[in-house]
Order: structure tokens, then sequence, then C-alpha cells
């Protein structure tokens, strides 16, 4: 191994001055060799687990030559290895100050920092066993025995937190769980010393009987075991149980729970039964009460028409009354034309028998009049050649049932009216009427030797 | 019989990460070899400081 000058800091090799500052340094190199002596003893030590001891020849070796860089490294190591990582970058970064090349502390450093979860975790659990430790010198034994049991499961390795928590169970008598701890801390550093003590003192107590205040902690080692290698058992006892299961629940279906289910379905059914019956019955009230009110309303109604039609009748028969008084009126204004009319228009069945008697006598005094007016008229009408008014007036005189001399008269005029006028067929039919209705009358000579020469034309 | 008390003194505090500054900053990493040095040192210089007095007295 090659030195550093403490005077100068030169690299140097065995001699009994420095080649620099040519000091004497011979006593530099028994130094040295001791400090190989106790890094050779701290690697042997840590290579069989015994990283306590080893963890002493090491701080030896560095104690006497700090430039033992190998020694340091193999310090941090071990330190990181048993869950001190504070201690562990410590050293390994006063590794780098002393030695900035070819140093492996660099290389640890950088493949620690690329693992930050479990960074984070060590770091954690190195907090959990601070305040583990703070609650146990408090004497807060629960409080203590969470943390450390937490600080334990994130870093298993930590060998300290693992030690602390085997006390705090040795305190509580716990020695079941107690010889756990220091069992498990042992596999990572055989030669700590509290954890051989307390291992110790733990061979003199029962921990084999787990007590009834240890309960939660079980073995999960042989139940583990057991699922590996009995894992197909498992199974099929799981599914005959899960069989076993269904069977049971469809049979307490069936006995328990279905019956009262039915004769909760049967008595809702009856509820249902006797709503829809008094619904019915409610309907059929209801309904017949409809049908009386119907009733009634067709009666009602029977009873309003039959007001109508008297009331129609009523004023049918004063309408008819106001006609007869017009027509009697305008027979005393001499209007003998529109009275004719008038009385004509009148319904006489819509008139009382007193007032069917009083149109009668009007008629029988106005028609006559009305008549002779009227012919008059159309045979006036005629000469003036305006036939088609003598033809109205005409065929007036014939709706009032003339005697039988103006009778024939009026039809002789009306078919020489309709011959005058062009209308030859109408013509010749009045003519055969004359002929007909008043046979042996002058007019129905007339209207013969017309109609023969007609027909000779 | 384990004392607890006894015990649970020998539990020393863990570092943790945001003390390493401070640890490194505060701790005496010299060696024996820094004190030797420093020894040999302060005894040539009280050597030296005798030789000058005796020189003085002569």
């Amino acid at each position: 191994m090659g030195y550093q000058c403490p005077y100068c800091g030169n690299s140097i090799k065995y001699g009994l001055y420095c080649n620099v500052c040519l000091k004497r340094i011979d006593w530099i190199e028994d130094i040295g060799n001791r400090s190989m002596f106790y890094y050779n003893k701290g690697l042997e030590a840590a290579r069989s687990r015994k990283l306590s001891i080893a963890t002493i020849y090491l701080q030896k070796a560095i104690m006497l030559y700090k430039y033992n860089i190998e020694a340091r490294n193999l310090l941090g190591l071990i330190y990181f290895e048993v869950g001190q990582i504070g201690e562990a970058l410590k050293e390994w970064i006063i590794s780098c100050s002393l030695k900035k090349e070819d140093n492996k502390a660099i290389y640890y450093m950088e493949k620690v920092q690329k693992q930050a979860k479990t960074i984070e975790n060590r770091k954690e659990a190195i907090i959990l066993y601070n305040r583990g430790l703070g609650y146990l010198r408090q004497k807060n034994m629960d409080m203590a025995i969470i943390r450390l049991k937490k600080a334990v499961s994130i870093n298993p390795h930590f060998v300290e937190a693992r030690t602390l928590l085997a006390l705090a169970y040795i305190e509580q008598k716990q020695y079941y769980k107690a010889n756990e701890q220091v069992k498990k801390a042992l596999d990572v550093d055989k030669s700590h010393k509290m954890a051989l003590l307390y291992f110790k003192y733990l061979s003199a107590e029962d921990t084999n009987d787990v007590q009834p205040y240890e309960l939660e902690y079980k073995n999960q080692r042989e139940t583990s075991f057991k699922k590996i290698v009995d894992r197909g058992a498992n199974l099929r006892r799981n599914v005959v149980y899960f069989l076993l299961g269904s069977v049971s629940v469809a049979v307490i279906g069936v006995a328990l729970v279905m019956p009262s289910q039915m004769s909760a379905y049967e008595s809702e059914i009856k509820q249902l039964k006797l709503s829809e019956e008094t619904l019915s019955e409610k309907l059929q009230t209801v309904s017949e009460g409809y049908q009386v009110e119907l009733t009634e309303l067709k009666n009602s109604k029977g009873q309003l028409e039959e007001e109508v039609k008297r009331y129609k009748a009523s004023v049918e028969r004063l309408t008819q009354k106001e006609k007869l008084n017009l027509a009697s009126k305008l027979r005393e204004q001499g209007d003998h034309i529109k009275a004719a009319e008038t009385l004509y228009s009148i319904a006489s069945s819509s008139l009382e028998e007193e007032d069917v008697l009083i149109l009668n006598e009007l008629k029988e005094r106005i028609y006559p009049r009305a008549i002779d007016s009227l012919y008059n008229e159309g045979v006036d009408l005629h000469n003036r050649a305006q036939y088609m008014d003598a033809i109205m007036s005409f065929e007036t005189v014939l709706l009032y049932e003339p005697e039988e001399w103006i009778g024939s008269k009026t039809l002789y005029y009306l078919a020489e009216s309709y011959k005058e006028s062009g209308e030859i067929d109408l013509a010749k039919k009045y003519y055969e009427k004359v002929k007909i209705e008043y046979p042996e009358t002058s007019a129905a000579y007339q209207a013969n030797s017309r109609l023969e020469r007609l027909n000779e034309e | 019989m384990l004392n607890f008390d006894e015990e649970l003194a020998k539990f020393e505090m863990a570092l943790e990460v945001n003390q390493i500054e401070d640890q490194i900053a505060t701790e005496d990493i010299r060696d024996i070899m820094d004190l030797i040095k420093e020894g040999m040192e302060d005894k040539l210089l009280r050597l030296k400081n005798k030789n000058d007095y005796s020189d003085k007295e002569l």
C-alpha cells in the first residue's frame, strides 16, 4: 500500500525520508502496516457475518491511518448492511474527500442514489428507530414497540432496531417475540453484542410457547410452508367447502325462506284481490250513478225538445197569423194582388181553427179580386208584347184556382204568350191543357185551332 | 436478569441522513499519524524554544 506523507501529503513508498519534504517518515510504515492488519481482520470478520467485530477492526484501521480507503469503504458497506445508512454515507463521503479518483465509495453512492425508494425506506426506518428509542426512554412501551416494529418491517436488516425491539419485548415478558427478533438480528450480524446477550438471557426463558398476550404473533414460516406444499389440497378443500355452503344455503332457502316468502306473496295477493273487489264495486256505483244521470239528462233533453217544438209551433202560428193580418191590411189598402200573395204563403196547418176560418174567408174575398187584376194585367202585357211578364201574371192566376171562364182564358193566353215568345212546346202543352180542363169553352176551340196550325207547321 | 435501563443506555441514536453534513463538519477525522505529527511538531517547537532561551542565557 502506498502512503501519504503526513507533512506534505505527497504519495510515498517505504523509505526513511520523504522525497519531497525530506522529513523523516520511517515511523509511518509501522502504523500503516498495523492499519492494514486491522483492515484484514475486519474483512475476515465481515465475510463470516460478524459485522460488529468487523466494525471495531475497521474503525481501528482508519483511526491509525485515515487514508486507508479500503477500510473506510468496507466500514461504510457494513453500516449500510445493518441499516445505518447515515453512518454509511458519512464514511463514503469522507472516503471520497480523501481520495477523489478510483474510489469504490463513488460507485457505492451512485448505486445507492439510483435506488431512491430503498433509501427513503431506510431513512424512514432510522427515524422510526430513533422515535422508538425516545419512547422507550419515556417508558412508553406500546408506542415504542409500534415504531420499532414498523422500522424492522421496512428494513429487516436493521439490527439495532431488532435488538431494541427484543429488549422491549423482554421487558414485557413476551419472550417468544423477543426470541424471534434476536434470532433475526443474529442472522444479519452474528457478533452483535447485545443481541448475543439477549439470546443468552432468553435461552433460560420459555420461548417455545406463545403466551396468550402474544397471540397476534404467529410464526409465518410453517403456515406459508404448508401453503406452498398443500396448495392443491387446499383448493380441493375450498371447493368442497364452497359446494357444501351452496347446498346449505339452498336447503335453508327452501326450508325457511321460501315458505315465508310464499305466505307473504299469498297475503299480498289476497290484499290485491280485496282491493280489486273494492275498486270494482266503486266503479259499478259510479257507473250506475252515471247511468241514472244519463237517463235524467235524456229525459230532460226530451222535455226540452218538446218545449222547443211547442215554441217553434207557437212562433209559426204567430208568423202565420201576422201574415193573415198583413193580408187583411193589404186588402183594406186595395192591393189585392199582394194580399192574395200573402194569403197563398200562409200555412193553414199552423193556424188555429178560428184563424183558419178567417183565412178561408179572406181567400174568398181576396182571391177573385186578385185573379181579375192579374188576368187583366196579363192580357195587357200580352198585348204589349211583354210575353214573359204576361206569362208570370197568368201563372199566378192559375195558383188562385180561378173559375171556369177566367181559368180557360188564362190557360189560352198563357199558351199564346209561350207561342209568341218562341216556346212552341210549352204553347202546345197549354193549348192541350185548355182542351182537356175546359172543354166546350171558347178558349178550348181557339186552342184547338191554334194547335192544329202549329202541328201543320 | 437483564436491567432494562442499563441495557437501554447502551443504545444510541442512529445518524439520520440530514445530519451527515453537520456530523462530518464537526467530526475529528485525525488519525494516529496526524496526532503523532502534531506531537512531534509540538515537541520540536518546545525544543526550539528551549534552545533559544539557553542561547540567550549564554
